[in-house]
């Protein structure tokens, strides 16, 4: 037996010296098969971590517990549709920590609700306004005096626009031009003084329509315990304001999305051609920023609605000096000249005037940290609900500070979202069944409505009815007063989703079994990250199906390949087989050799390949690979990737090779057994 | 201070409008298309039953169904000053809802939530409290002044006889529906069907109006058309649909610092 072994490895290892070009060609092919797989697992497993780290650490959490009756799939960054999804209830989640806290695997429990919720952003007219009507109302006038000015200036430059507008269009009637005109009068502002309340109900319907429309942004909320969240999630950095108090309302934005979508588009414009830039692009030389500077243009005159009345001066002397332009041009054309004439030489130079000189006079988002802002929202009750909550910061998440994904949610407290959510009460349901027994009227479908209404017995003369008895009374209405709560009490209620972190997140299957376990009882179902992140996770699904696909391909491929030039090496060597046949080989040794031949093959290949494979991935991980995409960013977790290589990378690089080896050479070893030894000897002949 | 337009314009617009009424359903013959002229007095007919030279306030009720979601439901009641364009809405129940309202001020439309205190400009498209229904729904007819009308046919709406008219805003005339069809009841005169379209002709929504009342009113000597129920459903988003029940209606003067933000405002402190 021993001999035979020492025979088949003797035979096999003279053959690979014989046949050189074979075995290398065949080597090579196996060598680059270990290279791709070693280098695509170490990829794959560097993607996932960063990926964790970047959503797990920082938002959802390893695990996302929600009501078993959901309608919609739980997606915390949003799914396909747009609306607010259908997620059930965890009526209390005190009741699902306590379940959770204990399990062996679980490090952190967070509470969650999400909502979206509108905030409308007035024009910079209607903005003036009101900040004047709040400060005529509290009877603070000395507040009062600058915020008119600001109107009076705004109706200034309304006025020349329209003067401009009339020279070229016959568009400007007389109306605009007399409540311009008005509007810029001293004795329009003479009467403010004396009488303000008729003055601003003149300028609100009058003035105001004349001004830029105002918009409304959208902010998908997540209503959290925000301590707790802040010690379960490390990766979250305030970096402006701060977090929000224990029990206090208040909300936190993501600084990306403040940056990407908010901010006032003369600075957003800029940004981007800054960024551009530092990206090695020209201005002269690239056409989309070119036409970026001339968005900027087109958006500076808001700038002048922007700074104080008394801003204006020093922002315009600045700039005429920065343009070549005398101090008396409007500030309007100086900026036009400022923006407009953007190139490379003067680029970094005006960018830093425009950051150190006019975004610190005016307002470069639609709120500032310490603002209270009015969120609204389409409750589940089907009715509108506002509420006033202070921003107390702008976060980032380490590491992806530029990312739009990463940034998306707004953080708030649970109270805030309760209230958006607007839980449907049993006491409102019998309101409205009251209220609609009272109406009298009967339910009418879409399709019969034409039959019901006017067929049959129905009649539409006209009723005579008697006057109407004294006007209704207001019962007490609500109104936000309270902007403290427990937190603890909060805890007590409900919430949509609950996240929960893994010490180890390697036992995902092991932890997430034995959650299920807990909170099935409960009515509950549990749902890996990916599964709970919409959009984002199932992208980072995709992409690891692609990848697995991708690998599984390459092996077939690979497997074809071998198994062909193995048959031709085979079929090569004929007489060699059937002269080992005749002087006494039997096929089992035969078949051996061959498999032994391409084995040997194997290994050297797997571990040629795997060598080849952690150096490239070694120098990866210290180049790091770029990450263009902001979905990438997020994929990546930060700007680049920096991938590295695990002991089980190499041993699966190394175990996959050797199986495509020995599975590619079953039916060529299979042909060698059945040379006839007399067919091989009169071949060769 | 007494808004009011003086008797003699209130008297004077319920004759013409008596006067036309009775030339464009009295007269005309039913087989023989009205002139354009004829058209263009039905909706002054319209228009001249529905208004009060004084003020005007109704209690309604307003349910909202939408497709797969709760019914909701409010009582407003809404107050207005035809004289001057002013219109105002305040929501009395359900108690979360109540306080917020909205406010009609020449073409500027406002809301006020009286939970934060705020004021906001709002489109003449708005939903009113999340419903189908706008402000044109609770505010005078102005049909003859904002559109142009065109005969169709005499159709049969149910087992009713009516005319049926296509409307076109004029130029420069801000309306929430630039294109409607309307059926007007041959007897009546009163509006039973209207359909509002986009520009494009696409049907946004049909509303019925299934009864009328009318109350007579001091200050204009002569009765005021209201309809007592309105149905709007959702052509866009199928399934949808709201109703309006108008419960009381008083045509007595109103405070007349009612339409300001302060009254607004003072009525949920």
């Amino acid at each position: 037996m021993l001999a035979n072994v020492r025979l088949l490895v003797h035979l096999g290892l003279q053959s690979l010296r014989a046949h050189k070009t074979k075995s290398l060609i065949v080597g090579g092919l196996m060598t680059f098969g270990a290279f791709l797989v070693v280098v695509s697992l170490a990829l794959l497993d560097s993607v996932e971590r960063a990926t964790r780290a970047s959503i797990v650490q920082s938002i959802s959490g390893d695990v996302q517990l929600y009501d078993a009756k959901a309608k919609d799939k739980l997606a915390l960054f949003g799914g396909f549709g747009f609306g607010t999804e259908d997620l059930g209830e965890i009526p209390s989640y005190a009741k699902i920590r306590d379940a959770v806290t204990g399990l062996d695997n679980v490090v952190g429990v967070v509470p969650y609700g999400i909502a979206n919720a509108g905030v409308s952003s007035p024009g910079d007219l209607d903005r003036a306004l009101n900040a004047l009507r709040d400060a005529v109302r509290a009877g603070d006038m000395p507040a009062a005096g600058p915020l008119a000015e600001r109107v009076r200036g705004i109706a200034a430059v309304l006025q020349a626009q329209q003067e401009k507008q009339a020279s070229v269009s016959q568009t400007v009637t007389a109306d605009v031009k007399a409540v311009l005109e008005r509007a810029t009068s001293d004795a329009l502002w003479a009467e403010f003084e004396a009488s303000p309340l008729p003055v601003l109900d003149w300028l609100d319907t009058k003035l105001a329509p004349l001004g830029e429309q105002g918009n409304t942004f959208y902010l998908r909320l997540a209503g959290t315990d925000l301590q707790a969240f802040n010690k379960t999630f490390s990766r979250i950095k305030i970096v402006e304001g701060e977090l929000v108090p224990p029990d206090t309302r208040g909300v936190l934005v993501g600084k990306s999305f403040i940056d990407r979508r908010l901010k006032m588009a003369v600075a957003m414009n800029l940004d981007t051609v800054r960024t551009e830039r530092a990206r090695g692009a020209t201005i002269a030389g690239t056409k989309t920023l070119q036409e970026t500077i001339g968005k900027a243009v087109r958006a500076s005159p808001r700038i002048v609605y922007l700074l104080a009345p008394r801003d204006v001066a020093v922002v315009a002397k600045v700039i005429a000096a920065e343009v070549g332009q005398p101090e008396s041009t409007a500030l309007t054309v100086l900026l036009r000249e400022f923006i407009g004439e953007l190139d490379d030489a003067n680029f970094d130079r005006r960018y830093g005037i425009f950051y150190e000189v006019i975004a610190p006079r005016i307002q470069l988002y639609p709120f500032r940290v310490g603002d209270t802002i009015t969120m609204t929202a389409f409750t589940k009750s089907g009715y509108l609900r506002s509420v006033n909550v202070k921003v107390w910061g702008i976060y980032t998440i380490d590491g992806l500070e530029t990312s739009d994904i990463a940034g998306a949610l707004s953080l708030c407290d649970l109270v805030t979202f309760r209230e958006l959510y607007g839980q449907r009460t049993a006491s409102l349901d019998a309101e409205l069944v009251k209220m609609k027994a009272a109406s009298g009227a009967a339910a009418v479908e879409r399709d019969t409505a034409e039959d019901a209404l006017f067929g049959g017995d129905a009649t539409v003369e006209v009723k005579t009815v008697e006057q109407a008895a004294a006007e209704p009374v207001l019962e007490k209405v609500d109104r936000q007063a309270d902007f403290r709560f427990e937190q603890g009490k909060v805890n007590e209620g409900m919430v949509l989703s609950t996240a929960v972190l893994l010490k180890d997140p390697s036992r995902l299957r092991e932890t997430i079994t034995e959650l299920r376990r807990v909170v099935e009882p409960l009515g509950l179902q549990a749902a890996t990250w990916q599964e709970a992140t919409g959009v984002v996770g199932q992208i980072t699904l995709v992409i690891r199906g692609v990848l697995l696909t991708a690998i599984f391909i390459l092996f077939l491929v690979t497997t074809v390949i071998l198994n062909n030039s193995l048959v031709m090496a085979t079929l090569e060597r004929v007489a060699e087989f059937g002269t080992l046949r005749a002087i006494g080989a039997q096929r089992g040794f035969v078949n051996a050799m061959v498999v032994f031949e391409t084995a040997v093959l194997g290994v050297l290949a797997g571990v040629v390949g795997s060598v080849a494979a952690v150096a490239c991935v070694l120098w990866l991980g210290q180049v790091g690979i770029p990450a263009p995409a902001d979905l990438l960013q997020v994929l990546f977790g930060g700007p680049r990737l920096y991938p590295t290589v695990h002991v089980d990378n190499v041993v699966a690089g190394l175990l996959a090779t050797l199986t495509v080896s020995v599975f590619a050479t079953l039916y060529p070893a299979r042909l060698a057994t059945r040379v006839q030894p007399v067919v091989a000897m009169q071949g060769k002949e | 201070m007494n808004r009011t337009r003086p008797l003699t314009s209130g008297l004077l617009a319920a004759a013409i409008a008596g006067v036309a009424f009775g030339t464009v359903i009295g007269a005309a013959p039913a087989e023989a298309a009205p002139s354009d002229a004829e058209i263009v007095d039905m909706l002054k007919v319209i228009d001249s039953r529905q208004q009060n030279n004084g003020d005007y306030r109704s209690t309604a009720y307003l349910e909202q169904k939408e497709r797969g979601k709760d019914d909701t439901a409010f009582e407003i009641t809404f107050f207005r000053r035809d004289f001057d364009d002013k219109l105002m809405i305040l929501f009395l129940k359900p108690k979360a809802e109540a306080g917020k309202g909205y406010l009609r001020l020449d073409k500027n439309l406002f809301f006020y939530d009286p939970t934060v205190g705020k004021w906001e400009r709002r489109t003449e498209r708005e939903r009113i409290g999340g419903t189908g229904s706008n402000r044109q729904d609770f505010d005078e007819s102005r049909l003859a002044l904002e559109y142009t009308p065109k005969f169709v046919a005499e159709e049969k709406l149910g087992k009713f006889d009516v005319n049926h008219l296509t409307l076109s805003a004029k130029d420069g005339v801000d309306v929430a529906f630039p294109s409607v069809d309307l059926y007007l009841d041959k007897i009546t005169g009163n509006i039973l069907k209207r359909q509002d379209k986009a520009l494009s002709g696409k049907l946004l929504r049909t509303t019925y109006y299934p009864k009328w009342s009318k109350l007579f009113s001091e200050s204009k000597k002569a009765d005021v058309y209201f309809p007592a129920e309105i149905r709007i459903f959702d052509e866009v988003e199928k399934g949808n649909s709201t109703l309006i029940v108008m419960k009381e209606t008083d045509l007595r003067p109103l405070d007349p610092n009612l339409f300001t933000k302060a009254w607004l405002e003072s009525k949920s402190r």
